[in-house]
């Protein structure tokens, strides 16, 4: 087997060898015969850049399929090979619009047989009088109404073929905030001019363009958002000051305004920071509407006296508030059954003498953390039974707790 | 002798097409497997030739499975669409399985008659139904199919050496191999080798004058004079098996399976699960497990000795984790790769020829005669009678199994979720379907958007994905939360797989996706909700993929099709040749045709023994079935079966085991229920409960009930006592206290902003205008710490949106070494408030996970722990660090709905209350906790969920456990590398807010006592489900 591979190898190389040979004596004729006809064309001229492509004619319109010439273009496109093409007027190649439409310098090779027989550059200039779109950027979109921030408008004219136009063209960019419009004249530099646009110290809008001739550019605006808020007031509204724990107490906050005068942006998120005497916290969260936040709090069910502080983070804060709220009930009536193991809680009583709200807490407790049973009120009333698993029969005292009172009971359970 | 019809035969066939035909349109598309074969389907008919496929798993090579099956369905869609090319195929199934099984019963029993019983019976047979009904498995019916009508060919070359009968068996084998890859393999073991075992033993009885005479010493003579025959099929078939679906096996090769093996059921203790026990024996075996007395005496008899073998075999295998043998034969590895239901039907389907045997014995031949004389002509009938209609039953139970217990969502209506993905280039991104099941195929089908899930786990390519035992991601719920783990981690770090758009069709997982970051767009027409991340790009426009060698494509699109062309051609030629022949010659197996013997007493008194066995054993399992199941029989029952209606959201059932006495109407009771709501209530699935019954009396109990809850966001533990009371032999429970919280306020009025995004505001299919790009909202990251604990790192900080604009944030932490080599980079999960209105302030913690780094041979851990994650393996300490935060303009979920109300701490305690002063019902109130130093330094962040909602105007009482564990320790902290949309974080800082003061960050603080941390601060956020 593997002679054979080995004589196979051999009959190709020795193949090889002979053709190689007989096609090295045939060439040297061939190129002879070619040699004799030469082609040129015209240098190419610059000229503005088109959209329906170019003629360039050869000379000579001898080609044969023997005689291969072909046109390269390199350009800011990219590179193209041209085949000639031939009409009853001659021999040409057309230069397809892919080139002419891009502003730019073309180099050109004419080629022959694989060997460059002419060259040269030529360029492609923007059509200033036909002009396009003005494109216009403007960012970032919203600033900030103080003296650090800006906006900025760059325009890029082009011609109808989408090309840059020339340095030294003259381009207007605009502004108009409130009754004021801005107008400036810029001169092109690398194809494209630009404007910084301060921030104005009032909430608002600006709105730009720009034009170049008759020709205008769309609309841009930028947002004017209100800078850091400044420190601000708040107050507090209900409609009694009973501690309840069944109604809504509301902080409102002044107007909230920054160093210039402009109202906060709506959905601005102020936090509520609430403590009461007992180091226990309250937070509530609001957001603005025209600057004022109003955020709703549940009394509480024990009386004492609340410090509130409101602040948006970190940027700014009001002035403590103290509102105090007062107690509804004096003592809690209690029933208890003959065994001490059944305790009726109630009727609970309000600041008018009618019934507290469901829902009120009724804390009972035996020597404060042998048991511990929290109920809800229902009408007023809240029933406990201290089972003989969670208390043994036996001496004890019952505290009971509601409404900020307590209660101490010396009851022997049995 | 004259050629006749075989008029069982044609019944059966006519039976089959009815039967099967007329249920296949209303079962077929909710099985398990038939959407897949339609969704490979769909990939033939756009490119046949080109195995690579994008929709799933972010590309596979379809090479991974043969192609026959889902080629033949995609060349007749051409003709009426994909659905119509199903089930035309599956049509044609059933058809080449009644002709398979009477066409292999020949060879095994040549009675034309018993075979025509057999193919009758195989239209009922459970195990078929099972796999065509509920399975879906296309292409294994064919294989098997096609299997058996092979046989007789290979019987006949191997006893006449005719080579027409061995090209004809060839070629059925190289269909078998094309549609489907396992059945050849173990066709060849369990099918073949006893048939080539039955031609030697055969050709050894001719030799000889009696049964009795064919000993070892002849076998063995006949063995020696077939063999070459052997080895030349046996050599045939293996180049086949290996040639035809050549890619696959090159496919096998490159890409070995080396994931997490997926539980199965088949694999499971039937005795311990009985469910799976129920579906992967009980109906495949139906009525059959009462004639394996007579199929053991039949199948040991000589000549079908090596079929006995194979049918035990099969029979054992089939039994899965029950017994540790088929662990054993098998091995670890592909016990746990192959599923065994196939054994189980494989051993049905070897079980038929001998049961169409029995029933012609019993019907018309000699066991009538005999049973008649024994029991008399009425018993025999009704017997006969009730046989009957047991196995219909069980073949109609089967098919309608579905229905009962539906392992399906309900068909979900796909063209509103295709419009979508078409609909302004949505479709330049990839999707995720929650909750659909086998649909998703379907849906994938559809579209040419891509999804980062699959339904065809063995082509899984992602890490995520082969790391953990997860099927599918959609179906992670019934996994428990290891499979939401995997899920998770999409979720987060969604830009990863260029995942926007999340369709889900399961409220469940809502929770999840808005707790990292994702929010809700629209809800389709077809009650599909559509969920969308901010921030993601497109995928670009060319997706790598693995190219295989134009040769290997050229096999795999044609050579399928190929060897049908061929099978069919040599039938065609054999058709012919028999037309012409007027007498035609029965087949060289019915030679062999045995008289049927006297029953053995032995066989008698076995069967009826085996049968009042099987009958006590029924009966015990129906009565231990209705003492655990009767709702109402004892205090546990009753507790149990009052979780499973609240489970399932079955409040009528769940009422009627209230006890009817107490004043609990149902209005009321439904009123109760409609008023709770929250991650217990509405997002949890029962994940296992235990009841203890204390105090028990004739008439009272007390029910301690301890339960435990899957949630998508944590496992809950809940513990409640119930009292029961007994009335008319009933159990009930007494109602549960109801919180009599009055609000405040009846009517209530607020004004509020809200916001709006058009999009594009030009009704245009291009990209989105410049004008019409709304600035990033500018956020400042306020302090950020590269924190470590134990071998696991975080990165806490706070970050505040500075815009005047709400901002959407995505928070990507990266751990660099000393010089600056990338460790790990991820997002921070839900640990963060994703929605930011303008100044407010977030507290966040991005933990590493370690997916890119998990190795494919990791094992699964065997008992969940909830704090756990996966971590990652860094080779170094992580010494610099980066932030970098992208924002995007929130519109939606910006809602403020509760209000941290009497915070204090007691002991290890943290408690209050939360109040809503909002619109909406706060769904899942979510509390971040930030723990600070004595400098006001923030160390760590928590987050704690809380198991009940809080309704408009009313209170939700907390009590958490405050951070007990060691303190993290800072490796690293500062600002200098984090960074927003891009731009530096200081330059924000300078422009935005320059003079930062401590304004509400002093008081916002809570003080604690004797932790080794100074203070707390809590953020609330919060899950509305139904914003209004």
């Amino acid at each position: 087997m593997k002679n054979h591979k080995n004589i196979a190898a051999f009959v190709l190389i020795i193949g090889s060898m002979i053709s190689v040979l007989f096609l090295s004596f045939l060439k040297p004729s061939e190129e002879k015969q070619e040699l004799e006809v030469s082609f040129s064309i015209k240098n190419i001229t610059d000229t503005i850049v088109s959209s329906s492509g170019r003629v360039v004619r050869l000379k000579s319109s001898d080609v044969t399929q023997e005689n291969e010439v072909y046109l390269i273009l390199s350009g800011t496109y990219g590179t193209i090979v041209l085949a000639p093409d031939t009409s009853s007027w001659g021999t040409f190649f057309n230069i397809p619009p892919a080139i002419t439409k891009r502003a730019g310098v073309v180099s050109y090779f004419l080629v022959q047989n694989e060997k460059t027989i002419q060259e040269g550059t030529f360029t492609l200039f923007p059509n200033t009088q036909e002009l396009g779109e003005l494109s216009s950027y403007l960012g970032p979109r919203s600033i900030l109404a103080n003296k650090r921030d800006y906006t900025m408008l760059v325009s890029i004219p082009t011609d109808e073929l989408d090309n840059m136009l020339p340095d030294s063209t003259v381009v207007h960019l605009k502004s108009q905030f409130k009754n004021t419009i801005t107008t400036t004249d810029h001169i092109l530099t690398s194809g494209f001019v630009w404007k910084r646009i301060p921030a104005p110290l009032q909430t608002g809008r600006i709105s730009t363009g720009s034009t170049l001739q008759d020709h205008s550019s769309r609309e841009l605006v930028a947002d004017i958002f209100p800078d850091v808020a400044q420190d601000f007031t708040i107050t507090s509204t209900t409609n009694h000051s009973y501690a309840d724990g069944n109604e809504i107490i509301t902080f409102a906050t002044s107007q909230i305004k920054d160093s210039h005068g402009n109202i906060m942006t709506d959905g601005t998120l102020i936090s509520f920071s609430i403590t009461d005497a007992l180091d226990s916290y309250w937070q509530v969260n609001a957001t603005t509407v025209n600057g004022y936040a109003f955020a709703k709090a549940l009394h509480p069910q024990s009386p004492g006296t609340w410090t509130i502080n409101a602040a948006i983070t970190g940027i700014a804060q009001s002035d403590n508030l103290e509102v105090t709220f007062l107690s509804i009930l004096e003592k809690i009536p209690y029933t208890t059954s003959r065994d001490k193991r059944k305790i009726t809680v109630g009727p609970l009583k309000s600041y008018l003498g009618q019934i507290v709200q469901d829902g009120i807490e009724v804390t009972l407790s035996v020597n404060r953390f042998d048991y511990r049973e929290l109920q809800l009120s229902k009408d007023g009333m809240a029933y406990f039974y201290i089972s003989k698993e969670a208390y043994p029969d036996g001496p004890g005292r019952i505290t009971l707790e509601a409404l900020g009172s307590s209660t101490t009971i010396k009851a022997v359970l049995d | 002798m004259q050629s006749r019809t075989n008029k069982y035969l044609v019944t059966a066939i006519l039976l089959g097409m009815i039967f099967h035909g007329s249920a296949i349109f209303f079962t077929l598309e909710r099985t398990y497997d038939a959407l897949i074969h339609l969704f490979f389907a769909n990939h033939y008919t756009t490119s046949w030739f080109e195995p690579w496929n994008y929709s799933w798993y972010t590309g596979f090579t379809v090479m991974g499975y043969p192609p026959l099956v889902h080629q033949a369905i995609a060349a007749l869609s051409y003709i009426g669409g994909l659905k119509f090319g199903m089930f035309t195929v599956a049509l044609l199934g059933v058809l080449l399985f009644i002709t398979g099984v009477y066409r292999f019963t020949q060879v095994l029993i040549p009675n034309k008659k018993v075979a025509g019983y057999a193919a009758i019976l195989a239209v009922f047979s459970s195990s078929f139904v099972e796999t065509l009904h509920i399975f879906g498995q296309l292409p294994s019916i064919i294989g098997i199919s096609i299997l058996m009508h092979a046989l007789p060919e290979i019987y006949l070359w191997l006893k006449t050496a005719r080579k027409s009968h061995l090209f004809k068996a060839l070629a059925l084998l190289a269909v078998t191999v094309t549609s489907h890859h396992v059945t050849p393999i173990f066709g060849m073991v369990f099918f073949i080798f006893p048939l080539i075992g039955m031609v030697v033993m055969d050709a050894a009885r001719e030799k000889v004058n009696s049964n009795k005479e064919v000993t070892f010493y002849a076998f063995a003579k006949a063995l020696y004079t077939h063999l070459k025959r052997i080895v030349i099929f046996g050599a045939c078939s293996l180049i086949l098996i290996i040639g035809c679906i050549l890619p696959y096996w090159i496919n096998t090769k490159n890409n070995p399976i080396t994931q997490v093996p997926i539980p199965h059921g088949s694999r499971d203790n039937f005795l311990e699960v009985t469910s799976s026990g129920l579906v992967f024996f009980v109906i495949p075996w139906g009525i059959l497990l009462f004639l394996l007395p007579y199929f053991f005496y039949r199948y040991f008899s000589k000549r079908l000795l090596f079929f006995g073998i194979s049918f035990t075999l099969l029979l054992i295998l089939g039994t899965g984790g029950t017994t540790p043998i088929p662990l054993k034969m098998l091995g670890e590895n592909a016990f746990n790769i192959l599923t065994l239901d196939r054994f189980t039907l494989w051993a049905s389907i070897m079980a038929l020829p001998v049961f169409g045997e029995f029933c012609f014995r019993f019907v018309e031949g000699d066991y009538k005669e005999s049973l008649q004389h024994k029991w008399g002509t009425l018993i025999h009938r009704l017997s006969g009678g009730f046989l009957a209609f047991l196995f219909i039953f069980i073949a109609i139970f089967t098919m309608t199994l579905g229905k009962f217990r539906p392992s399906q969502p309900d068909p979900i209506k796909m063209t509103p979720i295709v419009n979508f993905l078409n609909e302004d280039e949505h479709y330049k991104w990839r999707y995720l379907p929650l909750g659909f099941g086998d649909q998703m195929a379907w849906l994938s089908a559809q579209t040419k958007a891509t999804t980062v899930d699959g339904d065809y786990h063995s082509a899984r390519r992602l890490p995520e994905l082969t790391t953990r035992a997860v099927e599918r991601l959609e179906n992670s719920k019934y996994r428990g939360i290891e499979g939401i783990g995997s899920l998770q981690q999409f979720l987060t770090v969604p830009e990863k797989y260029h995942l926007k758009y999340v369709f889900s069709n399961d409220k469940f997982y809502d929770p999840l996706l808005y707790f990292t970051g994702w929010h809700r767009l629209s809800l389709l027409e077809n009650g599909i909700m559509v969920w969308e991340k901010a921030g993601v790009a497109p995928l670009p426009s060319v997706l790598p993929k693995e190219e295989v060698a134009l040769s290997l494509k050229l096999l795999w699109g044609i050579i399928p099709f190929l060897t049908v062309i061929i099978a069919l051609l040599l039938y065609l030629k054999t058709l012919w040749k028999r037309s012409t022949e007027r007498v035609k010659k029965l087949p060289q197996y019915y030679d062999f045709k045995q008289k049927h013997k006297k029953a053995p007493q032995l066989l008698y008194s076995s069967s009826l023994l085996w049968t009042a066995v099987l009958i006590i054993l029924i009966t015990g399992a129906g009565y231990i079935f209705y003492v655990t199941n009767t709702t109402q029989y004892a205090p546990e029952n009753v507790v149990k079966a009052y979780y499973d209606a609240i489970d399932f959201k079955e409040f009528e059932r769940a009422h009627s085991y209230i006890d009817p006495e107490s004043d609990k109407s149902l209005s009321q009771f439904m009123l109760e229920i409609s008023v709770s709501d929250g991650l217990l209530s509405s997002y949890a699935k029962l994940d296992s409960i235990s009841v203890l019954i204390k105090h028990k009396t004739d008439t009272t109990a007390q029910g301690v009930v301890q339960s435990k809850w899957v949630t998508p966001l944590k496992e809950i533990y809940t513990q409640d006592h119930l009292y029961l009371t007994k009335k008319k032999n009933k159990w009930f429970i007494l109602p549960q206290k109801v919180d009599p919280d009055i609000p405040p306020e009846q009517l209530l009025i607020q004004s509020g902003t809200t916001y709006y995004n058009h999009g594009k505001r030009a009704v245009t299919s291009e990209q989105t205008f410049h004008e019409d790009v709304l600035k990033q909202p500018v956020v400042e990251v306020l302090s950020a710490r590269l924190v470590q604990r134990d071998s696991t790192y975080a990165i806490v900080g706070e970050i505040q949106n500075v815009d005047n604009i709400p901002a959407d944030i995505a928070v990507t932490g990266a751990l660099y070494t000393q010089d600056n080599k990338e460790l790990a980079r991820f997002n921070a999960k839900d640990v963060i408030k994703h929605k930011l209105l303008p100044k407010e302030t977030t507290p966040y913690r991005i933990n590493f996970e370690g997916t890119a780094w998990s190795g494919a041979t990791e094992e699964k851990p065997t008992v969940f722990n909830p704090s756990m994650f996966t971590e990652i393996n860094l080779l170094e300490t992580p010494i610099h660090f980066e932030i970098q935060v992208a924002a995007n303009v929130a519109t939606t979920d910006l809602h403020q709905a509760v209000s941290l109300s009497k915070v204090q701490q007691e002991g290890n305690l943290i408690t209050g209350f939360l109040f809503n002063p909002s619109m909406q019902e706060a769904t899942i109130p979510q509390l971040l906790i930030g723990y600070y130093n004595t400098q006001k330094e923030l160390l760590w962040v928590e987050s704690r969920y809380l198991d009940e909602s809080v309704r408009q105007q009313r209170k939700r009482p907390f009590s958490e456990t405050l951070y007990t564990a060691h303190l993290p320790s800072k490796l690293n902290s500062g600002l200098a590398t984090a960074s927003v949309n891009g731009l530096p974080n200081q330059s924000i800082s300078d422009k935005v807010v320059p003079n930062r003061n401590d304004a509400g960050t002093n008081t916002a603080f809570i003080k604690i006592e004797n932790k080794p941390y100074a203070y707390i601060k809590i953020i609330t956020n919060t899950y509305v489900g139904n914003p209004n």
